[in-house]
C-alpha cells in the first residue's frame, strides 16, 4: 500500500528536503536566486496536485518535478526573447503589446512548444512547414527526402500528438 | 504520455452521458490519419464520402475530428507574432539577422539545363535537389548551406577547411562568423574565398560571376593564378571564366540572396529573364517567344514556390495572355495592340 502525500505531509517533505533541494537546484542551474525560486515552485507544483503519485523515494520525486521546471524554464527564456525579437522586428514604430499581452501570448506559446518538443525533428518539422509556411504535402517530403505518404503519417501523428496534449487523452507518445 | 496543456484546457468534464462520445485512442488515431489524408491533396470524392461515413458512425468520432479542427485553428489563427515566434524557434528566422553570418551564394555548371558533368557523378553528389525543391543544410562548424532548385554539391568539411564544390545549380551559404578557418565555393571555373563577411557568387553559361554582400571576398579563376584574384567589397561583382576575373557592374547586395528565401525581386527587370528565373523553380517551363516579350519590363516580388501564382499575378499588371490549354507548361504571349 502507497503512502499518498497529504498536504500536511508536504509540510513535513518540506522540513526535512528543502535545503538538498536548494543545493541541488543550486548545482544545476548555477544560480542561487534561481535555485531558490525553482525551490519553491517545486513545492508549490506538489500542493497543487490535486491527486498526488505515491511518492517512494522523495528527493529523486522532487528531483524529477525540479527538473522538469528547470526545462520549463529555459523555455519560457526562449520563447520569451524569440516572440519579443519578431515584435521589435515586426512593430516598427507600431504599438507594442503590453505586459499583459506578451504573458498572455508567452504562456499560449509555451503550451504549444511543450506539446511540439515532444514530438520527432521529422514530424515536427512536417507538421510547421505545412502550418506556418502552407506547404504541401509533396513540398515538404521533397524537402525531407521521404514519400509523401510518409509526410501524410508524420501530419497524422502530428495531430494525434497535440491533440493528447491538450485533451489528456492517452496516447502512446 | 501527458502534457499539461492549461491554456487548451477548455473542455467540459465529460459527465455521464457525454462518456459515450468520449473518443479512445484507435478513435484519435484514426481521425488523425483522415485530417492528414484530407489536407494531403490526395482525397478523392470517394474518399471524402468515406470520412463523412465514418465521423457519422460513432458521436466520439464527430467529436475527435471537432477537437483537432478547433487546435487547427488554434494554431492558424495566432497573431502574426506568434506564428513567427514559432517559426524562429523551430524552423529558422525567416529574415536574416545583419552581421552575425557570412554570406556565399553559388550559380554554377553549365546553365540550368545541360550540364557537362556526368549524370553519375551528380547521382552520387552529396546533397541535391530536384526541380522546384529547396534544401536547408546545416554544416558541423554551424554554417547553413541552402541549395536551390536543380542543383548539386559537395562538402569537405576537414578540420581548418571548408570546401563547398557546386556541381550544379546554385546555393546560399551562410558561413559561421568567427572561424579562424579557409572557407570556400568552387567551381570547375574557379572559386570565391571568404575573406571574413558576406558575398555571393553566380555562375552562368561557362563562367561564375561573384557578388558580394558584405565585407571582403577574393574571387579566383582555374588554375590558381594569384596575380589573376580580384579583391571585391560590398555590392561589386566580378565574373570568372577562361582563366580570368573582369570586373561586372555593382548590384543592391540585399537582393542577391532573396531565392533562398522564396522570393524573386525584380526591378525594371525584363519579363523574359523573370519568366526565365521562375523556369528555374519548376519542372515544366512557363512557355513564351522572347521576340514577343521583348519590351515588356516588370518590378515586383514574386514567389517561387508557388510560380503559378506568380504568373497569374504577371498576367494581372501585364499585357499578357496566359494560355493554360497544356495545364503544366501554359504559354504567355503579348495582347495584340
Amino acid at each position: 500500500m502507497h503512502a499518498l502525500v497529504a498536504k500536511q505531509d508536504i509540510g513535513s517533505l518540506y522540513a526535512s528536503h528543502a535545503d538538498w533541494l536548494n543545493d541541488w537546484l543550486r548545482r544545476h542551474t548555477q544560480c542561487p536566486q534561481k535555485a531558490a525560486d525553482l525551490t519553491q515552485d517545486t513545492f508549490c507544483r506538489l500542493l497543487e496536485k490535486a491527486d498526488p503519485d505515491p511518492i517512494h523515494v522523495p528527493r529523486s520525486y522532487l528531483a524529477t518535478i525540479a527538473r522538469r521546471l528547470i526545462v520549463d524554464d529555459a523555455r519560457r527564456a526562449r520563447v520569451e526573447s524569440a516572440f519579443l525579437e519578431v515584435n521589435a522586428l515586426l512593430a516598427e514604430g507600431a504599438r507594442q503589446p503590453g505586459p499583459d499581452q506578451i504573458a498572455e501570448a508567452v504562456n499560449e506559446l509555451m503550451a504549444v512548444t511543450r506539446a511540439l518538443d515532444a514530438l520527432p525533428e521529422r514530424v515536427r518539422r512536417a507538421y510547421l512547414r505545412s502550418r506556418l509556411d502552407g506547404c504541401s504535402h509533396a513540398e515538404i517530403a521533397n524537402e525531407l527526402g521521404v514519400s509523401k505518404s510518409m509526410v501524410k503519417q508524420y501530419v497524422a501523428r502530428a495531430y494525434a500528438h497535440c491533440y493528447a496534449a491538450a485533451y489528456g487523452a492517452p496516447h502512446p507518445d | 504520455m501527458r502534457i499539461a496543456m492549461p491554456q487548451l484546457m477548455e473542455h467540459p468534464i465529460p459527465t455521464d452521458s457525454a462518456v459515450a462520445a468520449e473518443p479512445s485512442p484507435d478513435v484519435i488515431e484514426r481521425a488523425a490519419e483522415w485530417m492528414s489524408h484530407l489536407e494531403s491533396g490526395d482525397a478523392d470524392d470517394m474518399d471524402i464520402a468515406a470520412f463523412e461515413q465514418w465521423k457519422a458512425a460513432h458521436p466520439s468520432h464527430a467529436v475527435a475530428i471537432e477537437r483537432m479542427g478547433g487546435l487547427e485553428d488554434r494554431l492558424r489563427n495566432g497573431s502574426p507574432a506568434s506564428q513567427e515566434a514559432l517559426r524562429r524557434l523551430y524552423l529558422g528566422p525567416r529574415k536574416r539577422m545583419g552581421g552575425a553570418v557570412l554570406i556565399v551564394a553559388l550559380l554554377a555548371g553549365a546553365g540550368w539545363f545541360a550540364s557537362r558533368l556526368p549524370e553519375v557523378q551528380l547521382y552520387f553528389a552529396d546533397e541535391r535537389t530536384i526541380a522546384g525543391e529547396m534544401r536547408d543544410i546545416s554544416l558541423p562548424d554551424g554554417s547553413r548551406i541552402v541549395l536551390a532548385s536543380e542543383s548539386a554539391a559537395d562538402f569537405d568539411m576537414t578540420k581548418g577547411r571548408g570546401v563547398v564544390r557546386l556541381l550544379r545549380g546554385e546555393l546560399l551559404a551562410e558561413v559561421a562568423k568567427g572561424q579562424a578557418r579557409v572557407f570556400l565555393v568552387e567551381t570547375e571555373d574557379g572559386m570565391a574565398e571568404v575573406l571574413g563577411t558576406a558575398f555571393t557568387v553566380r555562375k552562368e553559361n561557362h563562367s561564375t560571376a561573384v557578388a558580394v554582400i558584405n565585407s571582403q571576398v577574393r574571387a579566383c579563376p582555374a588554375p590558381p593564378d594569384p596575380a589573376k584574384c580580384i579583391t571585391l567589397s560590398p555590392g561589386e561583382r566580378a565574373r570568372i571564366a577562361d582563366g580570368a576575373v573582369t570586373r561586372l557592374s555593382n548590384v543592391d547586395p540585399g537582393n542577391v540572396a532573396a531565392w533562398a528565401e522564396g522570393w524573386l525581386p525584380a526591378e525594371e527587370t525584363p519579363l523574359a529573364h523573370v519568366l526565365d528565373e521562375l523556369n528555374r523553380w519548376r519542372k515544366d517551363p512557363i512557355r513564351f517567344d522572347r521576340q514577343d516579350l521583348a519590351d515588356i519590363r516588370v518590378s515586383g516580388i514574386f514567389p517561387l514556390r508557388d510560380t503559378d501564382s506568380a504568373l497569374a499575378n504577371l498576367a494581372r499588371s501585364q499585357p499578357i495572355t496566359i494560355d493554360r490549354r497544356d495545364p503544366v507548361s501554359p504559354l504567355v504571349r503579348r495582347n495584340p495592340n
